[in-house]
């Protein structure tokens, strides 16, 4: 029995191996090829096996491979081929034209007596592993992509919401001031009293509400000009604000009117306050292009504890009233009008001037 | 029949070497590095040169470099485990005659020294 | 228990382990596109026992591990150890990519058995040579895990030898740890030895 048919008897079983198996003779002449090889590479064992396998796969016969394969003649240990560092060991095609990914080890199996050993290739597909992991890494990929972007479009949310934030004070601030002047508008006067009043009972402290209003403004808007009005009622504001204390809180309160709310403060305070407004407003230059203006204010005066007042709509009530009363003695001038004078516990709305 | 000189750090090496050397009748001496190589390549004069490529103090291209330097001409086989194209190339611009691979097989050597030495002569 | 190793006998071994180093280094370049070189490698020998002492530092971290066991004249096995993370680094450093994953996948681990296989077969067959007797070998298995649990050799621990090889890998500029711990039944030196004389070299210089 020669070599070959000695080898297909002897190798027969690796017939039902799920794995690619040959056998190679010290001369690198095929002794063996398995279904599995003749599956892969669509050669069949008649045409492979009795020839040198450099005919058909001559790559083997490079250094890359010869010389590691004559190790394994000479008996030495197992030796692997990768996929990741050799392509293919015997290129096996898939349908749809890629190749196999293939994990091959090669050992030594003896021969008949006195002779070198043979080396047996076990090659393994790998290429669903492969694909599997790839697939697996590229999935991952993607994932840590989608959360890059989600982390960017949350952040992006984040930075909207404090941009939305600022803008929404700046509009509460809007709502809630005159355009012109800057000052709280009287919505918000409203509210402030409200408030403020109901603390001060609470708390047993009185409140002071001054009402001030320009006089002859209308002649300076007909003589000057809107444009010089709406300068003087700037110029007014800042001397008020000026005027007060950092706690009072001042609006315009109408077109030429303006109201200042002075939280604890009694009647003597609110008057020395009310006169050095009233004064810094009659002394004050107003210097409009080449005009120079004069203006005075007239200040009606109403406090909590003086009136007894419970009701914070009629501490407005009063100043209110003690206003018309500083227009009818002859303006320039701040009226303070006691309880008996009035005689009346309820009084018509607030708002004449 | 001739004189060789035996560099490599290993005594085990050298030994085994020199082992194979004097079956064939040569004479030979040995040394551990380049630096006392360089000393008997004068003192002993040796026909030809073995030497290992990685040892201490003076390694196998500083061997050959210092050989060159000195202007001394005399064949060296290099003694390698690990040849590789870079080193090859390196070894032969320094002038190496010849190279062979870690552990020698005797007929190898020996054919390779008579190779050489005929050369020279 | 083994006597200390005279100084010869360290000489055999190193040069056995440098000539083994340097084939599997050839190896290497021949077969991959990047550049690889293997440092020469420092070799230490003790007594299995004394590997609970942690020579190398891994303490209790999971190390990557190609093993291969062997039988002939004498059993043991050999195992290529890395680091954690190093294994990773130098299959990516071969095959040119950035490591992502910080585990090595199943196809990785095809590579490192490659050149884990390579490395010890080079070292081994270069031992084997001088003793002219053949081996038997297993095939190479990659395994994580802790150091002590990996290289367990049974019941006969307390009279095995431990050569242990320290090397580095340099590929294209990445440096990248390996160690290879051979450990070998009792009577190995005795059997290299005398091996060394029935090659007619006197071997107790």
């Amino acid at each position: 029995m020669n070599d070959f048919d000695q080898a297909a008897h002897r190798f027969a079983i690796l017939d039902h191996a799920p794995i690619g198996q040959f056998i190679l003779r010290k001369d690198f002449v095929t002794l063996f090829w398995n279904r599995c090889l003749e599956a892969w590479t669509g050669i069949p064992r008649e045409k492979i096996v009795g020839s040198c396998i450099l005919g058909h796969f001559p790559h083997l016969g490079t250094a890359k491979y010869a010389s590691r394969i004559a190790g394994i003649f000479g008996g030495g240990p197992p030796t692997v081929f990768s996929s990741q560092l050799h392509k293919y060991v015997i290129p096996a095609p898939l349908p749809g034209g890629k190749q196999r990914f293939q994990y091959t080890v090669v050992t030594a199996v003896p021969a008949p007596a006195g002779e070198s050993c043979y080396a047996m290739f076990a090659i393994q597909d790998v290429t669903s592993l492969t694909e599997a992991i790839e697939n697996h890494r590229c999935a991952l990929q993607q994932v840590l992509t989608e959360m890059e972007e989600r982390k960017k479009a949350q952040a992006e949310l984040l930075a909207n919401a404090e941009e939305l934030k600022k803008l929404n004070l700046i509009l509460e601030e809007r709502s809630i001031r005159d355009g012109l002047t800057g000052l709280f508008n009287h919505r918000h006067f409203y509210d402030v009293l409200h408030r403020d009043f109901l603390l001060a009972s609470r708390n047993g402290q009185d409140i002071a509400c001054l009402l001030l209003d320009l006089d002859y403004f209308k002649q300076v808007n007909d003589s000057y000009g809107h444009p010089c009005g709406d300068f003087v009622l700037k110029e007014v504001a800042a001397l008020v604000r000026r005027s007060v204390r950092e706690t009072d809180v001042v609006a315009r309160y109408g077109g030429e009117e303006f109201a200042v709310l002075l939280p604890d403060t009694n009647l003597e305070g609110a008057r020395v306050i009310a006169e050095q407004v009233r004064s810094v407003i009659e002394t004050h230059l107003f210097c409009f292009g080449p005009a120079t203006l004069n203006i005075s204010a007239s200040i009606g005066l109403a406090t909590r504890l003086s009136h007894r007042l419970s009701h914070p709509p009629d501490l407005l009530a009063w100043a209110d009233r003690a206003l018309y009363r500083a227009k009818g003695d002859g303006r320039n001038r701040l009226v303070y009008l006691p309880p008996a004078e009035a005689g009346i516990s309820r009084l018509p709305a607030a708002g004449t001037s | 029949m001739r004189r060789i000189l035996v560099v490599d750090d290993s005594v085990f090496a050298r030994l085994n070497i020199c082992n194979m050397l004097k079956e064939a009748g040569h004479e030979t001496a040995e040394a551990a590095n380049g630096r006392e190589a360089l000393a008997l390549a004068c003192s002993f004069r040796p026909d030809c040169i073995l030497s290992d490529l990685l040892m201490p103090e003076m390694d196998g291209i500083g061997f050959l470099n210092a050989l060159s330097e000195r202007n001394i001409r005399l064949p060296v086989i290099v003694l390698t485990a690990d040849i590789q194209e870079t080193k090859k190339q390196q070894c032969f611009d320094l002038g190496a005659a010849a190279f062979i691979s870690k552990p020698p097989q005797k007929t190898e050597l020996l054919g390779l020294l008579d190779r050489i030495l005929n050369q020279e002569v | 228990m083994m006597t200390a190793p005279t100084d010869f006998q360290l000489d055999v071994l190193k040069e056995l382990v440098n000539v083994g180093v340097g084939k599997a280094a050839a190896a290497l370049n021949e077969m991959l596109e990047s550049h690889i070189e293997l440092e020469v490698p420092s070799i230490t020998l003790f007594q299995f026992e004394n590997l609970k002492e942690d020579p190398e530092g891994f303490g209790d971290a999971v190390v990557s591990c190609v093993q291969l066991r062997f039988h002939g004249s004498f059993n043991g096995s050999a195992a290529l150890v890395f680091p954690p993370r190093s294994a990773a680094k130098l299959v990516a450093a071969l095959t040119g990519e950035d490591p992502e994953t910080p585990s090595l996948n199943a196809v990785m681990a095809g590579t490192l058995n490659e050149v884990g296989n390579i490395l010890i077969n080079a070292v081994i067959g270069t031992i084997g040579n001088m003793l002219a007797k053949p081996f038997d070998f297993s095939l190479p298995n990659y395994v994580e895990g802790r150091l002590e649990e990996l290289l367990n050799p049974g019941e006969q621990g307390a009279d095995l030898t431990v050569l242990l090889i320290r090397t580095r890998f340099r590929v294209q500029d990445r440096q990248v740890e390996g160690n290879i711990f051979l450990i070998f039944e009792i009577g190995f030196f005795d059997a290299l030895m005398t091996a060394i004389e029935d090659l007619g070299l006197p071997c107790r210089a």
